[in-house]
């Protein structure tokens, strides 16, 4: 009987805490929720707002994208790259059997080589190390070279296989993806490195790597297996994506479109950090920014330029003149101002198991001339050249220096649409 | 002389039976009024109407959402097709008959009588199906092949499943074909089948170089699912060396496209590296032929 009570006062306290957890967690949930529905609100507002609004005429969006691309890396990416390459390092050299490279991981549409070009610059001269960069902007054009290239460039010799001593040079290949083509003869570069690796442990190794290759390194040629340290690029937090921008905000005018100029102080910021951010509105922006690109540099970058809205406004005065003579018509004033509104994603295309083929192809390779794209995908190049073009209407591809590259606008959910049909696994950045 | 009273007794009561026969057939059949034949042609059209709408429904919704949703939505449409086929009979039934258990009974028995003698197949078939959509030999999606048929399910109806072949020939099989058939499911469920390409290669040939190029061959075709594991296996003939690939394409619909990928490629390399093929002997190539 007095086993029964028991059982029963168990349950009955098993019970109430369930209900204590699920009252605490529609606690934790509404506060969420009501933020929200004012970040609908707002945006709602805004689309309400955007009735006048013109995108910046392509001639300046060009310009500011080169502006961009001549940005220093994120801080972020340096301090992070460094640490980590210092701390790998200190491990290699105290320990006998440790690993001696290290893996530096992005997303597809991260332009790798100039990030860790720019993370080292600084490194090299801190440490008093020798660096050997493998100099590649691109893939050899004649992909069975690649081995035979990879061993004229980075200088090894039989002599350097053999040496036992850990010396200090930095070995690096800033993007791992120039050295392989997906066809038959196009990945003796990836193995040749592999055994090489294994045999050559007197010097360090730093390789960086897009995530969707590296994921098909580890099917493949089960890479991982030869790399103990990996790393992949931390995501950009709102504050760090605007510091990184704020050279290019610099040069042009512009008032958020919640009505706050970027240059003034503004009230009601969420948080103390009332330093950093000029309004509310900005930070409401970069906080969105953030949340859609996944604090991923280039697809924030990309955002944040198409964000740029031309807004058309009467004068004041004419405004009034307009509703009292109208009668006695003239053209009005139109003022032009900037404002940058809350960025959004632009819904992917529909798009057919052949055009995947080419995207997921792109991603894998990070950038291809049109003759490679046709290789890697066992295709005639006239077929391939026809889809291309279908894409790059869409908007999905760029086109620069002959060679393809995916568009980071629609990078992140290109990506989900490519692990919801089995292209790739849920863990690719 | 006959004597006729001891039949009397015997005579009514077989005349009492038919009575209560005909009075009981009446009870089973109620009459049967405009509005009631309006409501049994309103129920047909509904029915029908729904099924063709549902058909059409999921047959797109399936072609729009992703390679991992695809079946899911697919194998809904038998599933709803026999609950709304079974909602339909027990509503047409209702007008007309008095469904009382008496009567259930003996209606079920007289159709099961009926059915037997006149439609033996046909409701061999639908009891497969019903069968079939539980014990699921095959789902719609499927990559099957029941007797010389192999081709992807597109449709499961009542009676039968439709296969679309390779050679784009849609082909009728009834369900009945489970109880005596064997069936070869090369998915059963999945959007990936097991794709095999037979090379027969002279027996001169570097095992080792000929294993690396279909590896290869494989690994870098763009219709790869590289999570599934690829294989090279071999087989001897006396005159020459069969090597088997074995690997999984993304979508089990490019099942032939993936095998022409692969046979391609694999040819090109053959044919860079001068792997040579078998010669086979003019009498065996006779039998061969």
């Amino acid at each position: 009987m007095f086993a029964l009570d028991l059982a029963g006062v168990t349950f009955i306290k098993n019970m109430l805490n369930k209900i204590k957890f699920l009252v605490e967690k529609i606690k934790d949930w509404l506060p969420k929720a009501q933020s929200q529905i004012k970040a609908h609100a707002a945006e709602i507002e805004a689309k309400i707002k955007q009735e006048n609004l013109n995108p910046l005429p392509q001639s300046q969006i060009k310009t500011l994208s080169h502006e961009i691309n001549r940005l220093p890396i994120p801080q972020t990416y340096r301090d992070a790259i460094q640490s980590k390459l210092t701390e790998a390092i200190a491990q290699w050299q105290e320990q006998e059997d440790a690993a001696n490279s290290l893996v530096i991981l992005g997303s597809p549409v991260e332009p790798l080589s100039k990030i860790l070009n720019e993370a080292l610059a600084d490194w090299e001269q801190q440490h008093f190390w020798t660096i050997k960069i493998l100099s590649w902007s691109e893939r050899p054009s004649n992909y069975v070279t690649i081995k035979s290239q990879l061993l004229q460039e980075m200088g090894w010799t039989q002599d350097n296989h053999q040496q036992s001593e850990k010396s200090r040079v930095l070995m690096v290949i800033p993007d791992l993806s120039l050295c392989f083509l997906r066809c038959i003869d196009g990945l003796d570069g990836i193995e040749y490195l592999q055994d090489l690796l294994l045999n050559n442990r007197s010097q360090f190794w730093l390789i960086g790597c897009n995530e969707w290759a590296w994921q098909y390194f580890n099917i493949i040629c089960q890479l991982e297996a030869y790399f103990d340290h990996t790393f992949s690029l931390p995501p950009l937090e709102d504050l760090e994506l605007k510091q990184w921008l704020t050279p290019i905000s610099k040069m042009i005018k512009f008032n958020f479109l919640n009505g706050k100029n970027n240059q003034n102080q503004g009230s009601q910021l969420k948080d103390d950090n009332e330093e950093n951010w000029s309004s509310s509105s900005e930070q409401d922006y970069f906080q969105k920014l953030e949340v859609i690109s996944q604090g991923l540099s280039s697809v924030a970058a990309k955002l944040w330029l198409l964000s740029f809205r031309i807004q058309e406004e009467k004068d004041e005065e004419e405004k009034n003149n307009d509703e009292l003579t109208s009668a006695n018509k003239s053209e009005p004033e139109i003022k032009e101002n900037i404002v940058l509104k809350l960025p959004n994603l632009n819904n992917l295309p529909e798009l057919t198991k052949n055009e995947f083929y080419i995207l997921f192809s792109l991603g894998l390779h990070g950038e291809l001339t049109l003759s490679e794209l046709a290789l890697s995908l066992g295709e005639p190049k006239n077929t391939v050249q026809n889809q291309v073009q279908v894409l790059r209407q869409l908007g999905l591809l760029n086109f620069n220096n002959n060679r393809l590259r995916l568009n980071p606008v629609y990078y992140l959910q290109l990506k989900k649409d490519l692990v919801n049909n089995y292209f790739l696994t849920e863990g690719a950045k | 002389m006959f004597n006729f009273f001891p039949w009397v007794p015997l005579i009514y009561t077989f005349a009492q039976v038919e009575t209560e026969a005909v009075n009981k057939a009446s009870e089973l059949i109620t009459e049967i009024t405009i509005w009631k034949v309006a409501q049994a042609v309103l129920i047909i059209a509904i029915t029908y109407g729904t099924l063709w709408s549902i058909e059409k429904l999921i047959n797109w919704l399936s072609e729009k959402v992703s390679l991992k949703n695809r079946l899911i939505v697919r194998e809904s449409l038998p599933f709803l097709r026999a609950f709304l086929l079974g909602l339909a009979t027990v509503l047409f039934l209702n007008l007309f008959l008095n469904l009382s258990p008496n009567n259930v009974l003996a209606l079920t028995g007289t159709a099961a009588v009926a059915l037997g003698f006149a439609f033996k197949d046909y409701a061999s078939s639908l009891i497969a199906g019903i069968v079939a959509l539980f014990e699921a030999p095959y789902q719609v999606g499927d990559r099957v092949k029941i007797g010389d048929y192999y081709g992807e399910i597109i449709s499961y109806g009542l009676r039968g499943i439709l296969i679309q072949t390779p050679d784009d020939d849609i082909v009728t099989i009834p369900h009945n074909k489970i109880w005596t058939e064997s069936i070869s499911n090369a998915n059963k469920g999945n959007v990936e089948a097991q794709t095999v390409v037979d090379f027969y290669l002279a027996h001169t040939v570097n095992i080792e170089q000929v294993t690396q190029i279909l590896y290869r061959v494989a690994y870098t075709s763009k219709y790869t699912q590289l999570k599934h594991p690829i294989l090279v296996v071999m087989d001897e003939k006396p005159w020459g060396t069969l090597f088997k690939l074995r690997c999984y394409p993304i979508d089990a619909r490019d099942e032939f496209v993936y095998k022409t990928d692969l046979i391609k490629r694999a040819k090109q390399a053959f044919a860079k590296y001068n792997i040579s093929y078998p010669v086979l002997p003019i009498g065996l190539s006779k039998d061969y032929e």
